[in-house]
């Protein structure tokens, strides 16, 4: 023993300090034990008592976390989710440590529903370090796996970007690649805010209206057989967009199995001659220019002959009309005849104005540049006047229409939610007096109450709207049975807080809409039914019917009466 | 100055045992926190899956379905707004003569509430066309809706009442 030991060898040479050495001992020796003491106590406690914290550390072993944070989403006016990112967990193996490769791959196919047996052998067997079994596979199957307890199977963490409302509004979405970069829509548009992972985009859009817009739409594509369709409800005050449908659209949850067809933006990339709706902004600028009143009379007796051009009426009165009559009966001749009376580049300076020769300012990749003649000659302001030789999209479209409805401002149409109500004061540049948007607000009335608009008409809202036919333009001829027929509706028409357009692409004839395929038969019927349902879903009460006061106002320019237009001869 | 180096001594181990207990309490803070912050993590993915869920079964188109399938509701429609001012004048004129052999048993004695389902619509149907008549039609929205107009109207009457609107 060390104690004895010393003894011996300090005996009578330092008695004194001895003793002091021993009390010395005896303290480092208690201190030690001490030590030791606490040492046991605490092997005690972490062997013996304290097991609640070992099923931690064993869960959190075999899950690699994802390296960034979760792409942020996307939520609609009421937060509603449109798109948002999950983590969901990946299977891959360590094939070098997988002992009985047939047996594991036996096991773990009968938890992936979607994997061969062979598929997985061959992967287990084939001795990588890294190997993919499944991606994405659901929380249960994950936990099925993890009861496996095989130490060569792991998962990692992937991001996958879901779009719970499915194909609703897939084309205002848009969809990311492989890798979760947004490379269409608002995807796209607000990449570097998504990637960040803080803070959801909230869009203008309300999914509810985008359904009802959407059904509606799908009906009458299928009751007309049409090759496609569109549809728009934009507030006219602040130039939210509410609803945004093309069809036929795709699931952007697999954009690769969607054909480019389906993916085609029809809204804000494809551009479409208008037609007849485009004479609501030749009249304007006419009524607008001061040159024209709503009484000036204009020759639709003849033709007007310019060249090799004929500009003819569809259902020609062969007589002189008045401004609500053009309108109303939408001649092309009269139209033209009004254009002319702006002088040289009265048309073109009013089309420049409302935008028509740029493209829409939107929150979206895909925006499509207008066609208009370059250079413009002065028959260009006699067939842009009816919308023939100028191509726009549908957003200019019912962007230009609110400009007219609102008093005269043309807003910027968003996609994002606004901070105010809906509904403010419009801000943007002024493009039409407020008693010419007074005036076209009467006009787009008229052509419900009266006209080819007929069946636009809701109970109890009212409603204005101009319909338009056109031919297509396919190879340089105009197709007569190729037709693009829409209808663009402003409600409540007496002060304006949304505007609706539908357009059908290619309506064939029914039966039921006697043999007529054109915008007063195929696209009103479908701003009837969105407006019917969107009135009481913003709690707008029913209002007194102003038609019969319009029909009143507008009686003195009309030479025939009231009542003489129906829904098909608006081309 | 021996005394004095065992107060050293005594006070190092002191010392030094409560360092070692407290970078043991760091720890097993640590160890917590960690702990609380994965199940918090796991919690709000949980959260964003069962979000995304919700979000996938209120599709509008997948709600209609269902409410056309179990439920007879409907969406609102234009036709069922109505004024303040229409229900006011109808309650003043015709609601006397609307009930005149319920209220003069009943009324004193029963909440209005009870009312309400004694007056079947067989029995009180008659009486809606008095008035209606009488007052020279006073307000469309009577016409319109002849059957149910006794019971509510007297609910509606009280209502307006005890809310000062005569």
């Amino acid at each position: 023993m060390a104690e004895n030991h010393q003894d011996e060898d300090f005996t009578g040479h330092h008695a004194a300090s001895l003793g002091t050495a021993k009390v010395r001992l005896a303290m480092v020796a208690a201190a030690f034990l001490l030590g030791y003491f606490a040492i046991t106590l605490r092997l005690a406690d972490l062997t013996l008592l304290s097991t609640p914290s070992s099923p931690q550390l064993a869960q959190a072993q075999d899950v690699r976390p994802l390296a960034k944070p979760l792409r942020a989403s996307l939520l609609d006016r009421n937060g509603e989710i449109m798109a948002a990112s999950l983590a969901m967990a990946s299977l891959y193996a360590d094939a070098g440590q997988i002992q009985d490769a047939k047996a594991t791959a036996q096991e773990l196919a009968a938890i992936l529903s979607d994997v061969s047996v062979k598929e997985l052998e061959t992967k287990l067997s084939s001795g990588k370090h890294f190997i993919w079994l499944a991606r994405n596979i659901t929380p249960k199957q994950e936990y099925a796996i993890n009861a496996l307890g095989n130490p060569a199977l792991g998962f990692q963490q992937e991001e996958r970007r879901i779009y719970p409302s499915e194909r609703l509004a897939a084309h205002l979405t848009g969809y990311t690649d492989v890798d979760g970069r947004g490379i269409a829509g608002a995807e796209k548009f607000f990449e570097k805010q998504l990637a960040a992972g803080k803070e959801p985009v909230q869009l203008s859009v309300d999914l509810r209206v985008q359904h009802i817009l959407h059904r509606e739409l799908a009906a009458s594509m299928k009751t007309f057989s049409a090759k496609a369709a569109t549809g728009v409800v934009m507030d006219v005050n602040s130039g939210e967009i509410i609803a945004a449908v093309s069809l036929p659209d795709f699931d952007p949850l697999k954009p690769k199995e969607a054909s480019d067809d389906e993916k085609f933006n029809r809204l804000t990339l494809g551009v479409y001659e208008m037609g007849s709706t485009m004479k609501l902004f030749s009249t304007a600028a006419a009524l607008d220019s001061g040159k024209v009143g709503m009484g000036a009379v204009f020759d639709a007796s003849e033709p007007i002959k310019y060249g090799r051009f004929t500009i003819n009426d569809y259902h020609a009165k062969k007589r002189a009309m008045t401004v609500p009559e053009i309108f109303i009966y939408s001649s092309n001749i009269g139209t033209a005849r009004m254009a002319q009376a702006l002088g040289d580049n009265g048309l073109k300076d009013f089309y420049k104005r409302l935008g028509f020769f740029e493209a829409v300012p939107i929150e979206l990749p895909e925006r499509g540049s207008p066609l208009y003649p370059k250079p413009w000659r002065d028959i260009s302001t006699l067939t842009t006047s009816f919308g023939h030789g100028i191509a726009v999209t549908a957003l200019h479209l019912v962007r230009a229409t609110a400009a007219l409805a609102n008093g005269g401002t043309l807003v910027v149409p968003t996609l994002l939610k606004g901070k105010k109500s809906l509904s403010p004061e419009p801000e943007g540049e002024r493009v039409v007096k407020p008693q010419t948007s007074a005036q076209i607000r009467q006009l787009l009335e008229l052509v419900v109450a009266s006209g080819t608009g007929s069946k636009a008409g809701v109970e109890g809202y009212n409603v204005g709207g101009k319909t338009g036919t056109a031919e297509k333009n396919t190879g340089g001829n105009y197709k007569h049975d190729l037709l693009l027929s829409s209808f663009i509706g402003v409600f409540p028409i007496e002060s304006p807080r949304f505007a609706v357009l539908a357009m059908l692409d290619e309506p064939k004839p029914t039966k039921e809409s006697y043999g007529y395929a054109t915008g007063g038969w195929t696209a009103a019927p479908v701003v009837s039914r969105v407006v019917e349902q969107l009135a009481p879903l913003y709690r707008m009460a029913p209002e007194e019917d102003t038609r019969p006061a319009v029909l009143q106002a507008m009686g003195k320019y009309m030479k025939e009466g009231i009542g003489r237009a129906s829904a098909g001869t608006d081309r | 100055m021996r005394k004095s180096a065992l107060i050293w001594i005594m006070l190092a181990v002191i010392s030094g045992a409560a360092l070692f207990h407290t970078s043991q309490k760091v720890t097993d803070g640590r160890t917590k926190l960690e702990a609380i912050a994965a199940r918090t993590a796991k919690e709000s993915e949980a959260l964003r899956v069962l979000e995304a869920e919700w979000a996938y079964l209120n599709q509008p188109g997948k709600l209609e379905k269902l409410v056309k399938q179990y439920l007879d509701l409907a969406p609102l429609k234009g036709k069922q707004f109505g004024k303040v001012e229409d229900f006011a004048e109808r309650t003043k004129e015709a609601i006397a003569s609307a009930l005149p052999a319920p209220e003069a048993e009943k009324a004193p004695e029963k909440p209005v509430v009870k009312i309400i389902p004694a007056a079947t619509p067989p029995a009180v149907k008659p009486a809606p066309k008095r008035p209606v008549e009488a007052s020279a039609a006073p307000k469309p929205v009577v016409k319109q809706a002849p059957a149910p107009a006794p019971a509510s109207n007297r609910q509606f009457g009280d209502l307006m009442k005890s809310l000062g609107v005569q």
